[in-house]
């Protein structure tokens, strides 16, 4: 397993149960992706919400 | 009805595993699958900063919803925003640093710094969010 992955404690269960598999799916394409481009990092980025953006309704 | 319900319940807990699994089985199938990689310092940090992005998610996402239910006090939901935003802030900073770094303008080490930053941010969210919610609120 990614060791940051591991170094947090997340395991890919914990993420099916708690997130659903939209999430355990993203979680998967992102541990197999090797060598990120900068559009990698951009999608990364945009993709990452504000702690403000969870209240919205 | 009852003899359904109970298959069901096993139907979907042995789906939940052979998920689990396959996702194991692709983890450690990738490693010989994949391009190799050019630079693990690259890879690890953008790995890191998904990772840090998924706990933050599923900590912060549950306990605004406890927020939502009227299980969190405003004041209580003011002091753990303030942590959010903070560490947030750190994790934007060391995605632009991998950025900057792939680019050729940050060394290793500004970069390791950027990301101790954002770990040490989520590490202090998540115990504020466990000391004031409990078991209530979801942290992996």
């Amino acid at each position: 397993m990614n060791p940051a992955l591991a170094l947090l404690g997340v395991t890919l269960l914990d993420i099916l149960m708690t997130k659903g598999p939209d999430a355990y799916f993203r979680v998967v394409n992102m541990i197999q992706k090797d060598n990120p481009t900068p559009a990698d990092i951009d999608e990364m980025i945009l993709k990452a919400k504000n702690p403000d953006q969870y209240l919205l309704p | 009805m009852k003899k359904n319900t109970g298959a069901l319940y096993v139907f979907g807990f042995f789906a939940l595993l052979a998920l689990g699994c396959i996702g194991v089985l692709m983890l450690q199938g990738c490693a010989g699958t994949g391009e190799p990689i050019k630079d693990p310092i690259l890879t690890n940090a953008y790995r890191t900063l998904n990772g840090l992005d998924t706990a933050y998610d599923i900590a912060w996402g549950s306990f605004v919803q406890l927020y939502k239910d009227g299980l969190v006090k405003g004041e209580t939901m003011t002091s753990a925003q303030a942590m959010a935003w903070k560490y947030y802030n750190a994790w934007s900073k060391a995605a632009k640093t991998l950025k900057a770094y792939a680019a050729g303008t940050a060394s290793p080490d500004q970069l390791q710094a950027a990301l101790d930053l954002a770990r040490a941010g989520l590490d202090e969210l998540k115990a504020y969010l466990k000391e004031q919610a409990g078991d209530n609120v979801k942290i992996l």
